[in-house]
């Protein structure tokens, strides 16, 4: 058995890219994996970035229900009410 | 929860109500594949207006982007006017209204909303209060 020894990088969508030397045989091979480092990397979870308006009406007074909220919106839509623009 | 492979048109209030921090809003929307959250044009330009400063609206637009949006066509204003002209006397629908509406039912879209009495008078469309 010839064995070798390579390093690669194990990426975010989970493939491993290794470069292999213009010297090594082709064939089939197996992969062990040995982690560098003690701990593999945490997974970063991005709170809130699902939605990055979440939240950002949260503590408006003038907004205390939902449905009459959007009520009042399609409202001054409708009566061209929606610009604050001067004349 | 959604029912898998049922693309959602999101009426504003469930927008406004994630806008609001509200826990059951978001958990719903996600539920949802995110290629298939739709919203009407008319919810952006709802969205758009209610903000009130900058910050919000750089915010409101980025929100705006993660999903499909329905613009208006023919199609959709025609079936706009019909449902204006059949309910703005018997139910005072307004046409903003009867735009989403027909947003919704010219791309077979199911409806979410949670203003049932406004919406669900419309012919053929599936229209739900997703959660309470």
């Amino acid at each position: 058995m010839l064995a070798t020894k390579l390093k690669g990088q194990i990426t975010r969508d989970r493939k491993l890219v290794v470069e292999i030397p213009r010297t090594m045989v082709t064939g089939t091979v197996e992969v062990i994996v040995l982690h560098l480092t003690d701990k593999p990397a945490k997974r970063r979870v991005r709170r809130g970035s699902t939605h990055p308006a979440f939240g950002i009406w949260a503590k408006r007074a003038d907004l205390t229900n939902s449905i009459t909220f959007a009520n009042e919106l399609r409202h001054r839509i409708e009566m061209r009410t929606d610009g604050k623009a001067a004349n | 929860m959604a029912r898998p492979q049922t693309k959602w048109l999101l009426e504003t209030t469930i927008l406004v109500d994630l806008l609001r921090g509200d826990k059951s809003a978001r958990a719903w929307v996600d539920s949802i594949p995110e290629t298939s959250r739709a919203i009407s044009v008319i919810t952006a330009a709802e969205l758009v207006a209610g903000c009130r400063n900058r910050t919000e609206q750089r915010a409101v637009e980025r929100e705006i982007d993660l999903y499909e949006m329905v613009w208006l066509t023919e199609e959709i204003s025609q079936t706009a006017l019909e449902f204006y002209k059949r309910f703005h006397l018997s139910h005072g629908v307004g046409f903003l209204d009867c735009m989403i509406a027909a947003s919704a039912s010219a791309n077979e879209l199911r409806l979410a909303t949670l203003n049932l009495k406004h919406l669900e008078q419309f012919p053929d469309l599936q229209v739900e209060r997703p959660y309470s």
